[in-house]
């Protein structure tokens, strides 16, 4: 049930994401798959799904990407870097810790997709039209969509507590 | 910080590094497996191989090109022909050559004869009212023209716009024209038009017969001579018209 309400908040978040057209490729695509890892992150607690998530939703990015295994890369190593994260005095059950791990996470992946381009030299994705306004944008987006979806799934927990208490 | 952070972290770094080797073949080109089995071979060399029919349709098309380029080009001259007749308010019977004269290429026989008011005399144009020669012998359904180019071709001109020099063209052996009988006082000058006369009354004035070309002068000469050419090409005609309506 828990995976079940994880993937109707992942359409919801890919849905909104569709309606916003942001971005002019497949950056436009993967917004809505970080958005899914993250709550899959807060809420779930076996790494090995979160990992196989990761690199699910990477490989499909790849497969619609022009270059295979960009996404794949920066998915796993965002889960990898957020894991080290929740390890420190950032705590994922906070709001304010929420917030800061949803931008740390949003600004690790468009670090991530600028050095490894760099790295290996992709001149495929034109970066010189994507503003640095339209990052900060994506990324408050992002965090809000995560908020607002985890305070949805906080909810709906917590109701069918009460209801299994009764 | 737990061993396993890193364990699983460099387990799926290594699954990704694998896929990535695989798709761009230099783990191994895994392509050749999906192409082996789900593209079997015939469909390759089916796809590979030339079609047996390419050249007869070549050929179809070919023909299929050459007949449309002849219409076109016959509805550019009846175009023409057309609005000729609209400028200059006479009655025009479009035939086709049907043939030429075995002994003289000169003398053409068009498919137009009295039925259709052909008469002896009468002026035969092409497109835009190049005048080209003039009946010679019609048949009820046929008729004969001789070209302004044969040798026995005599037609009366006048030559340039405003002075109205006249004179007189003659063929030489079909290969071009003669034009003589021009006064010595009168000047003429190497592309000057030539256009029929008045005199005719089966022919109109003002018809383009040909071009000034080399003008031969000689002072013990009562007339000027010149030779001239014409503007369109005789060997290829295939549609004319005849000005009947005079």
């Amino acid at each position: 049930m828990k995976y079940l309400v994880s993937i109707l908040l992942f359409l919801l978040s890919s849905y909104f994401w569709l309606l916003l057209n942001f971005f002019p490729n497949d950056w436009h695509f993967s917004q809505p798959f970080l958005v899914a890892i993250l709550l899959l992150y807060f809420f779930g607690d076996n790494e090995w799904l979160l990992y196989s998530f990761a690199l699910l939703s990477g490989l499909l990015m790849d497969s619609l990407s022009s270059i295979f295994g960009l996404n794949s890369l920066c998915f796993i190593i965002i889960v990898f870097i957020l894991k080290i994260l929740h390890e420190t005095k950032l705590t994922k059950r906070s709001f304010l810790g929420t917030t800061v791990i949803s931008l740390a996470s949003f600004f690790i992946y468009w670090i991530l997709m600028f050095l490894l381009s760099y790295i290996f030299g992709h001149n495929i994705y034109s970066w010189a039209n994507l503003s640095y306004a339209r990052i900060l944008y994506s990324a408050l987006i992002n965090t809000a969509i995560v908020i607002v979806l985890s305070i949805i799934y906080l909810n709906l927990r917590r109701q069918k507590n009460e209801i299994q208490s009764f | 910080m737990p061993r396993n952070f890193f364990s699983q972290f460099f387990i799926f770094l290594i699954i990704v590094l694998i896929f990535i080797g695989l798709k761009s073949g230099r783990i191994f080109d895994i392509g050749i497996l999906f192409r082996h089995y789900f593209i079997p071979e015939n469909i390759t060399n089916r796809l590979l191989k030339q079609p047996e029919n390419l050249s007869e349709d070549y050929q179809k098309l070919l023909v299929e090109n050459s007949n449309l380029k002849n219409l076109a080009e016959e509805n550019k001259q009846l175009r023409e022909l057309l609005n000729f007749k609209n400028i200059i308010q006479k009655d025009l019977v479009v035939a086709n050559i049907i043939n030429r004269d075995p002994i003289n290429n000169n003398i053409l026989i068009i498919n137009a004869g009295k039925n259709n008011k052909v008469d002896i005399g009468q002026a035969v144009i092409i497109n835009n009212g190049v005048m080209v020669g003039k009946v010679i012998a019609v048949g009820d359904d046929y008729a004969q023209v001789r070209l302004i180019t044969d040798q026995f071709s005599r037609l009366a001109v006048t030559v340039g716009g405003e002075q109205k020099i006249s004179g007189i063209v003659t063929g030489t052996l079909g290969l071009s024209l003669n034009l003589s009988f021009v006064p010595q006082e009168l000047e003429i000058k190497k592309g000057d038009l030539i256009y029929s006369a008045s005199s005719d009354p089966k022919v109109p004035a003002g018809l383009v017969v040909g071009q000034v070309d080399e003008v031969k002068f000689e002072q013990e000469d009562l007339f000027k001579q010149a030779s001239a050419t014409t503007l369109v090409s005789l060997d290829s005609l295939s549609l004319v018209a005849v000005i009947t309506g005079l």
